[in-house]
């Protein structure tokens, strides 16, 4: 019998990240702009999405992933104003793409400005699972405190825009919104913040100027390659 | 959750390049992880200790390597490990910065038992 050491060097996850850029590039070129929505539990992340289905009121084509430990509450939200898939993942604290791949499936061949991938609320594992984003959105909410960039970084570096929601609760609650966004800012230089209130609808129409910029950004690199 | 399914994958992967290699048996596991990869090393030792029990190795030893995270300054163009995830060149202090390493869980090698072939 003999002992050998075979060498690999492999990313254990590279199948997947691969997978997920086929799947992005694919998008690329369809001119859909993919959004992965990142948050804790309750942060805001069907409200963002009902309240700019609300403010487009059918100017964008949009649909919607929805992921859930549990129930379709949110797909039942969100159905008045947009396509929509529950994923629920029976257990697991966030989505991978092999779900993400049966949503798109459900959801049938759409020709869509923007594809919203909601991701199950949770500030860390969701971090690590590349769903074939072209932009990854972190939204925090005032009541969770101010610390939570400075707590969670992975989700932070890897995020391009924080979204800062229930701004209409600030009165109430000790959260220093500059203080949140510095803190973000050296984990993440060039992240854009965003704040709103989704309850209100005060700045809804910033993001929602945000998110066509990067799809105007997105369909020029199309042209270009 | 998260480590547990990762070790799922890392078995699966070890499992299939074992059987190209023809091999019997895996006598070890090498493994790289990020300190960014989001990754905690307690849970995926635990997670492994018990799924291993169900692959054809039951008795293979895990060893995990810390990979420091590592980082491209843009400004002063060093490469510079980022201490406590702290995103700044302790050089220059500058907050522009490319991940380079450590931020991915590696497979790095596997050590495994063959028959001897007869002369």
């Amino acid at each position: 019998m003999t002992v050998r050491t075979v060498p690999i060097g492999s990313e254990v996850l590279a199948d997947a990240r691969r997978a997920a850029a086929e799947l992005r590039d694919g998008f690329r070129r369809r001119g859909t702009l993919v959004v992965n929505l990142l948050s804790s539990p309750g942060a805001g992340k069907t409200s963002l999405l009902e309240a700019t289905a609300r403010y487009w009121n059918g100017a964008r084509r949009m649909a919607v992933l929805v992921g859930d430990i549990a129930t379709d509450r949110d797909a039942q939200r969100l159905a008045p104003w947009t396509p929509v898939v529950q994923l629920t993942t029976g257990g697991a604290c966030h989505l991978e793409l092999p779900l993400v791949q049966r949503g798109l499936e459900a959801l049938g061949p759409l020709e869509l400005d923007f594809l919203f991938i909601e991701n199950v609320g949770n500030l860390v594992c969701p971090a690590s699972h590349d769903l074939a984003e072209h932009l990854r959105v972190v939204v925090l909410s005032v009541t969770e405190g101010d610390d939570k960039p400075a707590k969670y970084p992975k989700m932070f570096r890897t995020s391009q825009a924080l979204v800062i929601n229930k701004l209409d609760l600030l009165p109430y609650v000790p959260f220093d919104v500059n203080a949140a966004v510095e803190d973000a800012r050296k984990i993440q230089p060039d992240i854009k913040a965003i704040p709103v209130s989704c309850r209100e609808g005060n700045g809804v129409d910033a993001w929602c100027a945000f998110l066509d910029e990067e799809l105007g950004r997105l369909r020029t690199s199309c042209h270009a390659g | 959750m998260h480590e547990r399914s990762l070790v799922a994958t890392i078995l699966k992967q070890v499992e299939r390049i074992a059987r190209e290699q023809r091999a019997h048996r895996i006598r070890s596991i090498r493994l790289q992880v990020g300190e960014l990869a989001g990754v905690e090393p307690i849970l995926v030792q635990s997670a492994f200790d018990e799924l291993k029990a169900e692959t054809i190795s039951p008795d293979c030893v895990l060893m995990i390597e810390h990979v420091p995270l590592t980082a491209r300054c843009r400004d002063c163009e060093r490469v510079v490990i980022l201490k406590d995830l702290r995103f700044q060149c302790p050089c220059c202090h500058s907050t522009s910065l490319d991940i380079v390493e450590g931020d991915t869980v590696r497979l790095a090698s596997i050590e495994i038992e063959e028959e001897s072939v007869p002369e």
